[in-house]
């Protein structure tokens, strides 16, 4: 590590000098634009005028606290939203096992308030956090805090079900906030503004925003842990130690989300060995190992991180009593081997390996609003130069002889180069997690979710591409329109109101939603692609069934998980007198949840209630999305609500 | 912390002869907002184009009227068959839902949507079509339609029932509203309420509704025999047509097998009629819903007691089923 520092610190006056002329070599027409506006000569303004001043859209910036304001605002207002949709969200089943941990690790939690001493006691640990212990602590910990602060004790919130759900919304918010700031350190505040609405109106990411459950918020960990790295590397930042140290803390709090982040100093390592191999190589020559800080702090202090906020984890961490497998090994087991469950693609039901490769990549293309991927594509496609030259240290790998000492001196440093490889990071980044459906056993039953860690980096990539946009625009308008910005911002409007349609449109339907180039979601189902799971459109039914359903009738509730309609109950939503039953026949109403397998259930009904007949469609945009049957006895019964 | 510039001046270091293109080139910006406006515009033709619940109620009342007894109603694409089972669902009796296929309907009131097709009705010609809305019902006429004389399905209540065990047959009794219990993902199909019953609880002669490998819906006769005891249904004085036309299959999840490659096994479907063995079929995983046919002309209009009976060499889920009828 030593000599890593010792190189890095050598090199880093020429790199303090490219960071030092971020934008000369090919801002010159925007820049030239600039002076334009403002001569030389000007005095610079005051007080707010000043800082508006400095104030620029178009340049990328380090970020100051006025972006972290409006990050801040990003983010409060898609929480606000989030909180106003979320009553006609029905909650899905993994949210309902999460209810019943969250309450488990809330009584904890009181226990530790008001004695520590016993709490940490193995006894009192294994009581209240075996539930649901295959999964890490911290947001089910947020959840039982939020329930137990905003809705218990303080009663903000109105349902017991969103308290648990605000601390998945936060992490949705500040998604948004990171990628706004990391979008602005990178190519400009346009472009970090254009990526995070992106990401926050891309409906699944909208729909799974709203959720407490662990895909949105590890999406915002990875992003986070990513930028603590990218921080880290910038010798040139006299914080850069700090922000080593601080990527390992996050990590260990990502660790402590969802066990994907794993993979992470792996990413790190390979972008560390793409864009400082002279550095690896000469440390190397000299017998030494080149690594970044960021890494070794994942490796100690990350880990010590993720065994402290998960108290699980404190006991038989790495072996249990008589020689078995310690927690560690359980849990990690436990994702290893997990069932495979089924997923509708292509008119197929998927349910053991081999899983088609193609799978994200036509579910990315289907879900994902086709003009943010074409932002993408243009960004990206304008990012390739920068790529191969941030990835120029490779070519120090190739012998300077003969026909390839070019090739080789591509190596040299020039004054453009990025020294932190910001391109190949995000990258790196985003692909990681997509890389693992390059194995046909990889499950694919959690949908477009299992890769939302890629999403941000998506998102800034489609940021860069509308930079290119926007700039080519101000060349066309050739400033004929004033103020400067009303082109850019029309054009941003324009761009974003797709995504901003379908999402709203998507809403309470996320997993149903599908883009135009699949045809929406009726030409999805002509496609034969998944139309839901989990069972939360059960919360769709609340006014067929608070009408319909006879005074303590019972229903059939097929997918969804009897804690998440418990809290649909206790929350009001449905009336308290409905029961459930988890038998067809004595059931007075009777579900199904439209998978493709799920037909198993409709046969079943058609056999207990001798009829096909469906009493209700719950669709969206035409399509089948929950069936009711009312059990024919209810009518000859004329029992009523 | 640097990263390269988002612009490529590459239009400037453009050679001359290419100025021509270049001028046009710097608005190649505008196409990305085209994607935007392709994209919104697409969106609302789909939401648009859905067919409202006046469009089916307009529908349904139009087959009503013009349907006669006997002609199926149903809609297509076959995603669409919740929406007929609610919309038509006072024209779609069990037994047209749940059909094992087509071939005995003369004609077939196909209520599309998306210009949908339905694969029951490959070959049949279009009479006619009336559109309301985003439905368009297309009266379709079968070309040859069968005319079966005995559906066993029908007549199951009437049959005798045996578990062939080694010592010899044993009758399984007949038992009537038997409670229709469970129901839930991976149960397999219910027994109906009237099961002959021959052992355990799954060891019965039941009519059921099963979901095939297609994931549709087939109203069969529940046989799932022991390891070499077969199960016997025995119908008597069935008249004789040129053929036993049916079809057997394995319920999905039995069929397709578990998520860890853990596989079915074969059964054995063999038909006598009038103590002549006329055919047997042998129903292979990942086969589905299929089909078998045996001659019968030679005993064609004479009655005779036809058996069924179903046999499987090793012990797995054979949530087997089959149907049929004398044609």
């Amino acid at each position: 590590m030593s000599a890593a520092d010792t190189n890095a610190s050598a090199e880093a006056p020429a790199e303090t000098a490219a960071a030092a002329e971020p934008t000369k070599s090919t801002d010159q027409e925007i820049s030239s634009e600039k002076t334009e506006e403002k001569t030389p000569s000007e005095p610079e303004p005051k007080g707010l005028a000043g800082l508006f001043a400095r104030w620029d859209w178009r340049e990328k910036s380090a970020p100051i606290w006025l972006d972290h304001a409006l990050g801040f605002v990003l983010c409060a207002l898609y929480v606000l939203l989030l909180i106003r949709t979320a009553r006609n969200l029905g909650y899905a089943r993994d949210e309902g096992f999460y209810f019943d941990a969250a309450r488990s690790y809330a009584r904890w939690f009181d226990l530790l308030a008001t004695n520590w001493r016993e709490a940490v006691q193995r006894s009192n640990v294994d009581a209240f956090w075996t539930v649901n212990h295959e999964h890490p602590a911290l947001m089910k910990s947020l959840f039982a805090l939020s329930w137990k602060y905003l809705y218990v004790k303080h009663r903000v919130f109105a349902e017991a079900g969103t308290a648990m759900r605000f601390p998945g919304m936060v992490m949705g918010g500040l998604a948004l906030w990171l990628v706004y700031i990391m979008g602005t350190r990178a190519y400009s505040r346009r472009a970090g503004l254009v990526a995070a609405l992106s990401l926050g109106f891309m409906p699944r990411i909208f729909y799974h925003s709203h959720l407490d459950c662990f895909d949105v918020p590890v999406t915002f960990w990875w992003a986070l842990v990513v930028y603590c790295y990218w921080r880290s590397i910038d010798e040139t930042n006299k914080s850069a130690l700090l922000w080593g140290v601080l990527t390992g803390v996050a990590w260990g709090f990502a660790l402590n989300v969802k066990f994907n982040v794993f993979m992470l100093p792996v990413v790190f390592l390979i972008h560390w060995f793409v864009v400082r191999g002279r550095n690896v190589g000469d440390v190397a020559r000299k017998g030494g190992i080149s690594a970044p800080v960021a890494v070794l702090s994942m490796l100690t202090i990350g880990i010590a991180t993720f065994i402290a906020l998960w108290p699980w984890m404190w006991f038989d961490f790495l072996m249990g009593e008589g020689g078995r497998p310690g927690r560690l090994g359980e849990y990690l087991g436990f994702h290893w081997n997990h069932p495979y469950y089924n997923m509708e693609f292509f008119g197929h039901n998927y349910f053991r390996p081999p899983f088609p490769r193609s799978y994200p990549y036509m579910m990315i293309l289907f879900t994902v609003p086709a003009v943010t991927l074409v932002l993408f594509f243009v960004g990206f496609a304008s990012r390739v130069p920068s790529l191969l030259r941030q990835s120029a240290p490779l070519a120090w790998l190739i012998p300077p002889v003969g026909p390839f000492k070019r090739a080789h001196d591509f190596n040299k440093e020039r004054a453009t180069d990025d020294p932190l490889g910001t391109d190949v990071l995000f990258f790196g980044a985003g692909y990681a997690i997509l890389a693992l459906w390059l194995k046909p056993n990889t499950p694919i039953f959690g949908g477009t979710k299992h890769w939302f860690t890629a999403y941000p980096f998506l998102a800034l990539f489609a940021g860069a591409g509308f930079e290119v946009i926007a700039r080519q625009l101000e060349r066309a308008l050739d400033g004929r329109v004033r103020p400067a910005w009303l082109g850019w911002t029309a054009m941003a409007s324009l761009l974003l109101a797709p995504s901003l349609v379908q999402t709203a449109h998507s809403h309470p339907f996320g997993l149903s939603q599908y883009t135009p180039l699949a045809g929406g979601t009726p030409g999805a189902a002509d496609y034969g692609m998944n139309r839901q799971f989990w069972g939360f459109t059960t919360g769709s039914l609340t006014g067929y069934f608070n009408e319909r359903v006879p005074q303590n009738g019972a229903v059939y509730i097929h997918d969804t998980a009897w804690p998440s309609w418990e809290m649909m109950q206790s929350d009001g939503r449905f009336r308290s007198d409905i029961r459930v039953v988890w038998e067809i026949s004595p059931a007075d109403y009777s579900i199904v949840h439209h998978e493709l397998h799920m037909m198993e259930v409709d046969a079943q009904i058609w056999t207990a209630y001798g009829q096909a007949r469906l009493s209700h469609v719950v669709t969206h945009d035409g399509v089948p999305i929950v069936s009711v049957y009312e059990n024919p006895r209810v009518r000859n019964e004329g029992r009523q609500p | 912390m640097t990263a390269d510039n988002v612009d490529q001046p590459a239009a400037s270091k453009a050679p001359e002869k290419s100025q021509g293109f270049s001028k046009y080139a710097r608005f190649a910006f505008a196409l990305v907002p085209l994607v935007a406006l392709w994209e919104l515009v697409a969106h609302a033709r789909i939401v648009r184009s859905v067919p409202t619940e006046g469009d089916w109620r307009s529908a349904h009342d139009w087959i009503a009227r013009e349907r006669r007894p006997g002609e199926l109603v149903a809609s297509a694409p076959l995603w669409s068959d919740p929406l007929a089972r609610w919309h038509l669902g006072d024209l779609i009796p069990l037994k047209d839902a749940a059909r094992a296929d087509a071939t005995t309907y003369p004609r077939a009131f196909v209520a599309t949507i998306r210009d949908g097709q339905h694969p029951d009705f490959r070959g049949w010609s279009v009479e006619r079509s009336q559109r309301f809305g985003g439905v368009d019902v297309r009266v379709l006429r079968n070309p040859s339609p069968a005319r079966p004389q005995y559906d066993f399905y029908e007549h199951l209540h009437e049959a005798q029932v045996f578990r062939v065990e080694p010592g010899g047959p044993r009758p399984c009794p007949l038992a009537l509203g038997v409670p229709v219990t469970g129901g839930g993902l991976h149960q397999g199909p219910l027994a109906g309420p009237e099961r002959f019953q021959c052992g355990e609880g799954w060891n019965n002669v039941s009519r059921i509704i099963l979901e095939d490998l297609g994931h549709r819906g087939r109203r069969c006769i529940w046989s799932h025999p022991v390891v070499d005891v077969p199960m016997r249904t025995v119908f008597s004085n069935v008249p004789i047509g040129d053929v036993i036309h049916g079809y057997h299959g394995i319920a999905y999840q039995a069929e397709r097998g578990g998520d860890r490659g853990e596989v079915g096994c074969d059964v054995t479907l063999t038909v006598r009629v009038g103590g002549q063995e006329i055919g047997r079929d042998v129903h292979h995983d990942g086969e589905g819903w299929k089909n078998f046919r045996f001659d019968t002309r030679a005993l064609r209009g004479t009655t005779q007691e036809v058996v069924f009976e179903a046999t499987m060499p090793s012990a797995r889920a054979a949530h087997y089923c089959f149907t049929g009828d004398s044609r």
